[in-house]
């Protein structure tokens, strides 16, 4: 396995290097779709200006990035594209052994289960095989590598690449188990951006049930276990913290990269569905509806964690793809990560209802959203609302693809606990229905 | 003797049905609004009302009240035309009481009563048509009409009555088969627990017998289709489409059995529909959107159209003196006439020579003037430009434009400068001039910087006048890749010609008032149609073409002399513009209250795009539903074989098999697009033909060589094709289309309506299973650079300028080169996107036609 996944890294550097020196980055990093004004290159490099000048980045409000990201690249700016490249590379490999490891964990849970005579007879046709099962980790480094977002997001230069290796290594080392280094992971993704801290609930409960701790709140075990985590996330997030603010020595950066993030002052347009909406909200009303479309994002976490609290690996798919979907500056970036987890679901696809549908729309938008953007901003003769349309669109197409992931999860569940071809009491055959 | 004659020696009884098989049922829930339930059921031919009122308080006597649960009233009665003799039915004789009685019972035992203490629920069931079995459709629609009032029950109840011949129940009796004089029973169950709620039985049976028949009965009950249509009705009541997986499969069912027709229909309507657009009625009258230019009457005062026609004379005689642009005389006068005067030279090299205008290595120089604002702070402006054109075109239209300057120069109302713009070598001309004022450089010319400007450009028109006296005056609106500007300068225009009393035309076509009789149809559907074409061929078709891309609205004003009994002359030409002018004066800001996106069958009316986007619509449905059919047949396992392993093999074609046609055809498509200009030399050094010759015929040449594809990519794939392989790729293609003619029509309704026209057909009816030959003929006569060439003819037929073949022909070819100069100078978009995207599309489908 290790020749396809080195070709497949080879192939994807090369088409990066050359889409680099064939000299897109110009063209690419001004689109909105790809880069935001928290991640956007031109920023990074008018902050480095700016320090280099001895300024704070932040006096202005151009740069957005937090201060370990600048002070990586007030050393890496020369080597930028090649830091760009392998934060991909890393985020790609990450994930391939992620999903490596998780695909023996599931094989072998399935194997107990078989030996145990857990399934329904007739659940043999939904069972996985290891043949099945043997190419997803190359098809997970595959459709993070080959993804044309990922690729226009690395070639713009967007720092969300960045993000994404490090939410990978999270995964990657709460999947391998180790508890320091998920929270270490843990907290260096929402020093980045916050939202990450609502995968603290799969890790908790991925890493219980590796450690065989009950989920019990009556258990002492789970609190103490609860408590270890939270000290060692705390712990690197103060440390992280302090080292940020001993590098600029000041408290600046604080509301002008946490305080951007949940206010949301900047309504350049993007992929996401929050400047619309606050463009044209009443000045006196912005502070209700923003604290309720924020409390939205993290509002999921608590109902999707109980109903897959034995699922955690699809809850953090779950959650990647809630943040992407209703962070405040979404960009295609963001929408890669969670989408190189579709391979892994790839036995869930006889469930999928609306997959065509779904993947028409998402199509569809992907190439509305640019010539939308040249009718309202060059041609002048569409507007705003016709890209919003297509936003919303295109958001409601990934809610929609997501739940329908979620509804083929739970009824496959459903399925390996009462037989497949399940029959009302009466022996007429049934159909499982969501209401 | 009757029980003969019940049951036939085949099995079978009166009616025809088997001894367990049931009447067809019908249900319908929810017939009364004011009910609380409701409901009607047909049960073969008997027919029942159900209606249920309740739980509500006790109505009459409250000491019948019990405290502990509810009371269930129950009342049966039959229709006076229930049977076949009509007999008036009295409420309360003893079978009706008997009847209502043992609904009672019965559904006292299936109700959740204990929920409502102290309570009543009536159920009245009333047969409308009795053919026996009444209790049991009794109990059936009671049962869906308490369902459909929300009234929780332990179970559905589902009844059916079993009678008994020659040792056989037969299940569901009808009126024939109660009155034979057979032994009956009558059974009511609750089939989830198997529990009866009621048993009857009025006639004598041996009891060995008894138990068979209840089984019959319960089986009866059970399966029957009643049960499950309690289900069905239920479960439609709560789901949407997209949960209700029945609902859902039904839709798909019937969208793959019925795709072809619904295509074809789709495609006729879609035709149909851009036809009608022509059609006065369905067209809005244009209007004044924009408030600033709306009412304000101001009277024209423009004298000098004389004197104009003098000083055009004048520039004449000073282009003929110098051979080109008088730049250092047309300098002078414009600083006679007050304007802040500068030019500006610019040179281009064309990628080969144009032989329509003769030019290659093109050199001129720009003169403009600016007249300042005198009332404001000069941030906005307007542009009024005419072009220097060698011969004796066009001389009128810059002698008005110095006239007009001179009269401006005297107002004083001006808010915004005014641009007066000479330009040379038309578009060339004004695309330096622009690329100048607005610091861009897209196409790689070679311009001096401006050394003045106005404000930002707020609106711009271009004069052509080539006459002292005209006839009409026509409004040229298609621009680069087929924009238009904001429909208010079309109305604007139109108000003023109507106000001065100018006789205005658009496409150099009248308007008429005939639009009910045949040819007043016919002719706006040749007015707007010949706007279609000029907006799909993506070239601006004035000076003003190119203003429009730097969300500058602009049109262009030509004056022709072609209906002989009128005449205008200079002055009111003259007059006219200063009214646009002085109402363009009047903006707040840029045009934008109208339309963008409309097309105009006369200058009265236009069709905006809600009304011309569902042509285009029905016609991409086509392909979505063909993509939908293909995506169901993909998806649907083929039926097993009896070697399946094949068939597994078969059902996963190799990406390869779908990656290799469509890179190939892509390359083709790139090949297309560079090689033409690229090889000019080449193809010149070997060829006897000139440069633009070189060019027009390398690029049919690669396009003809296109069409070896199949084979290409046969040669490059191991194996055969397989049937799902052809599938996936067509599946890709279509969607690929879609895509692509949505964005296209998107930015150019035009070009992509007639492509859809023409593309749509191709992608739904190719398989590699029809007709080899004949669909090859087709898929090229469809192909888009056949398109092109009807379009030539169509668009010479449409102008009434017929050509013959061979005239037309040259025609098409000059078109192309037209096409790839307008591309290389201008940055039209349509010759790449045909090369680029729509070519390799169709050749999919040629791939796919040749699929082996």
């Amino acid at each position: 396995m290790a020749a396809p996944l080195t070709l497949l890294l080879l192939v994807a550097v090369t088409l990066r290097a050359a889409l680099f020196r064939a000299g897109l980055t110009d063209l690419i990093s001004g689109r909105v779709e790809v880069v935001s004004p928290l991640t956007a290159w031109k920023r990074v490099v008018e902050g480095l200006a700016l320090l280099d000048l001895g300024v704070s980045p932040y006096s202005g409000d151009v740069f957005h990035e937090t201060p370990l990201i600048i002070y990586l690249f007030h050393f890496l700016v020369d080597y930028a594209e090649i830091t760009f490249i392998l934060a991909d590379v890393i985020t790609a490999v990450a994930l391939y052994l992620a999903v490596k490891d998780y695909n023996k964990q599931v094989f072998r849970k399935q194997r107990y289960a078989l030996e145990a005579d857990r399934y329904p007879l007739d659940c043999l046709e939904i069972i996985r095989s290891p043949k099945e099962m043997y190419y997803i980790p190359l098809k997970v480094a595959m459709f993070y590598l080959l993804n044309p977002f990922t690729i226009l997001s690395c070639v713009a230069m967007s720092t969300c690449g960045l993000n994404n290796a490090v939410i990978a290594l999270f995964i990657l080392s709460t999947i391998k188990g180790n508890v320091l280094l998920s929270a270490i992971f843990l907290s260096l993704a929402t020093y980045q951006s916050i939202y990450p801290l609502t995968l603290c609930a799969p890790a908790l409960l991925y890493l219980m049930q590796r450690q065989y701790i009950p989920v019990n709140f009556r258990r002492a075990g789970f609190w103490w276990f609860i408590a270890q985590y939270a000290f060692m996330y705390l712990g690197s997030l103060f440390v992280i913290v302090g080292l940020s603010f001993f590098l600029l020595g000041s408290w600046d950066y604080l509301p002008s990269v946490y305080g951007f993030i949940l206010s949301v002052p900047d309504l350049t347009p993007n992929i996401g569905l929050f400047w619309y909406f606050f463009a044209e909200m009443f000045e006196h009303f912005r502070l209700f509806f923003l604290c309720v479309f924020q409390i939205n994002i993290f509002f999921y976490t608590i109902p999707l964690s109980i109903k897959l609290k034995e699922h955690p690996v699809f809850l953090i798919f779950m959650q990647l793809a809630v943040i992407s979907i209703f962070k405040s500056y979404p960009t295609v970036g963001d929408i890669a990560l969670y989408m190189a987890f579709l391979p892994v679901w790839s036995h869930l696809h006889r469930f999928l209802r609306n997959i065509f549908l779904v993947s028409c729309v998402l199509l569809a938008c992907s190439a509305l959203f640019p010539v939308l953007w040249h009718l309202w901003i060059y041609a002048g003769s569409a507007n705003s609302n016709f890209y919003y349309a297509i936003t919303l669109l295109f958001n409601v197409a990934q809610i929609l693809l997501i739940s329908d992931y979620f509804y083929a999860f739970l009824r496959r569940e459903h399925h390996l606990t009462y037989g497949l071809y399940l029959k009302r009491k009466d022996g007429s055959e049934a159909t499982l229905v969501l209401k | 003797m009757a029980g003969m004659e019940l049951l036939s020696d085949q099995g079978y009884r009166l009616d025809g049905r088997k001894a367990t098989e049931l009447r067809k049922v019908q249900a319908r829930m929810g017939v009364f609004a004011q009910a609380d339930g409701s409901a009607y059921l047909e049960q073969g031919n008997t027919k029942a009302l159900a209606v249920v009122y309740g739980p509500h308080e006790m109505r009459g006597s409250r000491s019948r009240a019990l405290h502990d649960r509810a009371v269930i009233n129950c009342q049966y009665s039959m229709a006076t035309f229930s049977t076949a003799e009509r007999k008036r039915r009295p409420h309360g004789d003893q079978k009706s009481t008997e009847m209502s009685l043992h609904l009672k019972q019965t559904f006292e035992a299936a109700v959740m009563t204990q929920l409502y203490p102290r309570s009543q629920i009536d159920i009245y069931v009333k047969i409308l048509q009795s053919d026996g079995g009444n209790y049991s459709v009794c109990v059936n629609a009671a049962t869906l009409a308490v369902i459909d009032a929300g009234i929780p029950m332990r179970d559905y109840v589902c009844a059916c009555s079993v009678g008994f011949v020659d040792e056989t129940p037969l299940a569901d009796l009808c009126y024939a088969e109660e009155s034979g004089g057979l032994s009956s029973l009558a059974l009511a169950l609750l089939p989830r627990s198997g529990q009866i709620a009621l048993l009857q039985m009025d006639a004598r049976l041996h009891q060995d017998h008894l138990e068979a028949l209840i089984e019959a009965a319960m089986t009866a009950c059970k399966g029957s289709s009643v049960p499950r249509l309690q289900d069905r009705v239920t479960a439609d009541d709560n789901m949407g489409l997209l949960s209700d997986p029945n609902r859902r499969r039904a839709l798909i069912n019937l969208l793959t059995r019925l795709n072809s027709p619904i295509c074809m229909i789709c495609y006729m309507a879609g035709v149909a529909w851009f036809m009608g657009l022509a059609f006065e009625p369905f067209t809005l009258r244009t209007y004044m959107s924009e408030n600033a230019m709306g009412s304000t009457m101001v009277e024209e005062r423009f004298p000098a159209g004389e004197r104009a026609l003098a000083t055009g004379r004048e520039f004449a005689a000073h282009k003929k003196k110098t051979g080109g642009m008088p730049a250092d005389w047309l300098v002078r006068t414009m600083q006679a006439r007050g304007l802040e005067v500068f030019t500006q030279s610019f040179s281009r090299t064309l990628p080969f020579p144009d032989e329509n205008k003769e030019r290659y290595m093109v050199k001129g120089t720009n003169v403009y003037g600016i007249l300042r604002a005198p009332r404001a702070p000069r941030t906005e402006a307007l542009v009024l430009s005419a072009r220097c054109s060698p011969g004796d075109d066009n001389n009128q239209a810059v002698g008005l434009l110095l006239g007009l300057a001179q009269y401006f120069r005297g107002q004083i109302y001006l808010a915004k400068d005014i641009i007066f713009l000479v330009n040379e070598h038309d578009l060339i001309g004004m695309q330096a001039w622009l690329e100048g004022y607005h610091h861009t450089n897209t196409t790689g010319m070679d311009w001096s910087p401006l050394q003045g400007r106005g404000g930002s450009i707020q609106a711009a028109l271009s004069l052509e006048l080539s006459h002292d006296l005209i006839t009409s005056l026509d409004l040229v609106l298609e621009g680069l890749n087929g924009q238009l500007p904001n429909l208010d300068l079309a109305n604007l225009f139109y108000a003023f010609c109507q106000k001065i009393g100018v006789l205005c035309t658009i496409q150099g076509k009248l308007q008429r008032n005939d639009w009910d009789s045949v040819s007043g149809y016919s002719h706006a559907v040749q007015t707007m149609m010949l706007m279609v074409m000029k907006q799909a061929s993506g070239r601006p078709w004035g000076d003003h073409g190119l203003f429009l891309r730097y969300h500058i609205e602009a049109a262009t004003i030509k004056g022709i002399n072609s209906f002989r009994q009128y005449k205008t002359d200079a002055t009111t030409v003259g007059r006219l513009l200063e009214g646009m002018y002085r109402k363009l004066n009047n903006l707040l800001e840029r045009l934008h209250q109208s339309y963008f996106f409309y097309l105009m069958p006369s200058l009265s009316h236009f069709v905006s795009i809600g009304y011309y986007m569902p042509a285009f619509g029905l016609l991409a449905v086509i392909l979505l539903l063909r993509a939908l059919d293909l995506w169901v047949q993909l998806v649907t396992p083929p039926p097993r074989t009896e070697d399946g392993v094949i068939d597994i093999e078969q059902s996963n074609p190799g990406v390869l098999s779908v990656m290799t046609p469509l890179v190939i055809s892509h390359l083709t498509g790139v090949a297309l697009y560079l090689l033409p200009i690229r090889f000019q030399e080449l193809a010149v050094e070997h060829f006897p033909v000139s440069e633009t010759e070189a060019v027009v015929l390398t690029a049919i040449a690669v396009y003809t060589a296109g069409l070896a594809l199949p084979h290409n990519t046969h040669r490059l794939l191991s194996g055969e094709g397989t049937e799902q392989g052809w599938k996936v790729l067509k599946l890709v293609a279509v969607l690929y289309l879609a895509v692509l003619l949505g964005c296209t029509a998107l930015i150019n309704f035009s070009l992509g309506f007639i492509l859809a026209l023409t593309l749509v057909p191709v992608a739904a009816f190719v398989t590699p299973h029809v007709p080899k030959v004949l669909s090859a003929f087709v898929l090229v006569i469809l192909s888009p650079a056949c398109t092109l060439l009807f379009s030539v003819f169509f668009f010479q037929e449409l102008q009434e300028i017929p050509v013959s073949f061979q005239e037309g022909w040259v025609l098409y070819l000059s078109v192309i080169s037209q096409g790839i100069l307008d591309h290389c100078l201008y940055g039209s978009l349509v010759y790449p996107l045909i090369a680029l995207l729509v070519y390799p599309c169709w050749l999919l489908f040629w791939n796919i036609l040749f699929w082996k």
